[in-house]
């Protein structure tokens, strides 16, 4: 399959300040491998801090709960991924 | 498949996180008005995002005005037409997401990307945004000003963007 070397620029500039683009899914593809290359360093980090616990049923304060250990387990894969870059 | 920088990727990772961030800014102070299905709504919005690497901002501007006008005074009338608008808006975003998908794929067999259709798509994006502040405004001041439920009965009854838009005017 082609690269899309030259889609990836302008689907991300289309994408606004809060990932505003619709629900394709286009902008990117979590834990892919880019090159067909071995893993790298990133994609090794952001697989291993992948599971982000979501539940499916949760109501009043349950939901503060929820969101708050969502941005924990995303502040931990976003650690990672900064270290990975470095 | 689209594979974006690894530098991108950590910006988008940023940003969705701000995201949830905001979004959690807002609903913390009226939790216990939160119900199971808005729950529910809220949490299969977050795990889309997990996924896909980006909200619907159509479909999440959608759950935050239905989960938090109620406590700021927002009527229930305005709640449902706004909701409508922003589902007319998501379905308008997925089309301008698709024909960009397709540019880029017509791209890559040609070997020449179609810069005025790239234009155009610009435009209709940029046309999705500016409806999405106009519903954020007329939100934002709907519970002090009746006039805004007016404002967006009339976008109701447009049947293109720009009569939308025109209406929040």
């Amino acid at each position: 399959m082609a690269h899309w070397s030259k889609g990836e620029e302008g689907i991300t500039s289309m994408c606004g300040p809060v990932n505003s683009c619709g629900s394709t899914g286009i902008a990117v593809q979590n834990g892919t491998t880019s090159g067909g290359g071995a893993t790298s360093a990133f994609e090794a980090s952001y697989a291993a801090n992948s599971t982000v616990p979501i539940p499916g049923s949760v109501q009043g304060a349950g939901v503060v709960t929820a969101l708050q250990n969502v941005l924990a387990a995303r502040t931990q894969r976003i650690a990672a991924m900064q270290q990975a870059l470095q | 498949m689209v594979n974006a920088s690894d530098a991108q990727r950590l910006e988008i990772e940023k940003k969705m996180t701000a995201t949830i961030q905001g979004i959690l800014a807002q609903v913390a102070p009226i939790a216990s008005t939160i119900d199971a299905n808005h729950g529910a709504a809220l949490m299969a919005e977050i795990s889309n995002a997990n996924d896909t690497g980006m909200f619907s901002a159509a479909r999440l501007a959608k759950l935050m005005v239905q989960i938090t006008g109620p406590s700021r005074g927002v009527s229930a009338q305005f709640i449902a037409g706004a909701s409508t608008l922003l589902d007319r808006m998501g379905a308008f975003s997925s089309q301008v997401d698709s024909e960009l998908v397709q540019t880029y794929q017509n791209a890559n067999v040609t070997g020449t990307l179609d810069q005025t259709k790239l234009q155009s798509l610009a435009y209709r994006q940029q046309q999705v945004e500016s409806l999405s502040a106009a519903i954020k405004s007329s939100f934002d001041r709907s519970a002090s000003d009746p006039t805004q439920l007016q404002r967006v009965n009339n976008a109701l009854g447009q049947s293109t963007i720009e009569g939308m838009l025109a209406a929040f005017r």
